[in-house]
């Protein structure tokens, strides 16, 4: 039995389940890039959200709400 | 691989935008591991971008319903707008899914972890949640109607599953999220309904999910699936029998679906 990938608890913030935690190396490695992949892919999504959003507030104070949201 | 399982793989795929069928190193893992595995990742995926969430729904407490809700659905991406309902007062929020369309409902609705809006999905009146039921079933988006599923109301559940066929029915049975409410679910179709599963078992290879079905009703609605297959046509009685036969429904199944 392998040990546990430390990644996989890293970015799940607690330790994974008994049947993840007994995979190979390499299928947690496998585990841990589908959740690096849909991190990177919310964050993506995120970003292009908040930019199609703010096109609808006025130029001028677009910085300003720009700030106010994303710090 | 269970029946069980498969469903938490397509829920999971579901979850991290892949295909189910790229999860296949996973069929070892027991189903109850791969579910609690989606509930880390869910909280995960939240906790990672919350802090952008949490400042557009401070926003929008000051701002009064009606205007909020035209905002929204003009500018508000529907991938935002979930995540910030996620985090808003429960009035407030079911104040704004009355105001805003069921297409634009069905996309927010998509990017939604109902788990963790229960308080909001539960207050969405029946009518607006058969709407956004409907509009979901035609994107196809069992997994999600599936999640929602263990968080509305009886009375939003009787008006969702009116308008499903019994095709849908199959599909969103077999990833439920509360597979419980599948008696509940069994109790309020109506006999066309009962029909359409068994007819679309056979058309589109459903066995998992008639599987599914069968082993979660209770003996009276058993009784009456086997009632509606005696009495359906011999093509749909004779693909049934095929698939007992083949072992794509299994003993206890046709036992249920009165085969034996």
């Amino acid at each position: 039995m392998s040990a546990t990938d430390p990644r996989l608890t890293q970015l799940l913030g607690a330790e994974p389940p008994a049947g993840i935690a007994a995979l190979s190396e390499a299928d947690q490695a496998r585990v841990v890039d589908l959740i690096a992949g849909a991190r990177k892919k919310q964050s993506r999504d995120l970003a292009e959200s908040f930019e199609a959003a703010l096109k609808h507030v006025p130029f001028p104070i677009r910085g300003l709400v720009k700030k106010t949201l994303l710090g | 691989m269970s029946g069980n399982a498969t469903a938490e793989l397509q829920k999971l795929a579901h979850q991290v935008g892949v295909d189910a069928t790229d999860l296949g190193f996973l069929t070892s893992v027991p189903a109850d591991d791969l579910r609690a595995l989606r509930g880390q990742i869910g909280e995960a995926l939240f906790q990672a971008d919350k802090h952008y969430f949490a400042k557009v729904a401070g926003l929008s407490k000051n701002i009064p319903a009606p205007i909020a809700a035209k905002v929204t659905e003009f500018a508000l991406p529907p991938l935002i707008a979930a995540r910030v309902a996620e985090l808003l007062e429960p009035n407030k929020a079911v104040d704004l899914v009355g105001r805003i369309s069921g297409s634009y409902l069905a996309k927010v609705a998509a990017a939604m972890d109902p788990g963790r809006a229960p308080h909001i999905i539960e207050k969405i009146p029946p009518d607006k949640v058969a709407l956004v039921g409907a509009e979901l079933a035609k994107q196809g988006e069992w997994v999600v109607i599936g999640g929602f599923v263990s968080t509305v109301t009886n009375d939003g559940l009787h008006a969702s599953v009116g308008v499903f066929t019994g095709e849908q029915l199959l599909r969103i049975g077999f990833v439920l999220d509360d597979t419980s409410r599948l008696a509940d679910i069994a109790e309020m179709l109506t006999d066309k309904q009962v029909d359409e599963i068994l007819v679309a078992a056979g058309e589109h290879d459903l066995w998992p999910e008639l599987s599914e079905l069968a082993s979660n009703l209770t003996d009276a609605e058993a009784t009456r699936l086997a009632t509606q297959l005696a009495a359906a046509p011999d093509a749909v009685r004779e693909a049934v029998r095929s698939a007992a036969a083949s072992g794509a429904l299994s003993a206890a199944d046709s036992a249920r679906l009165g085969l034996t």
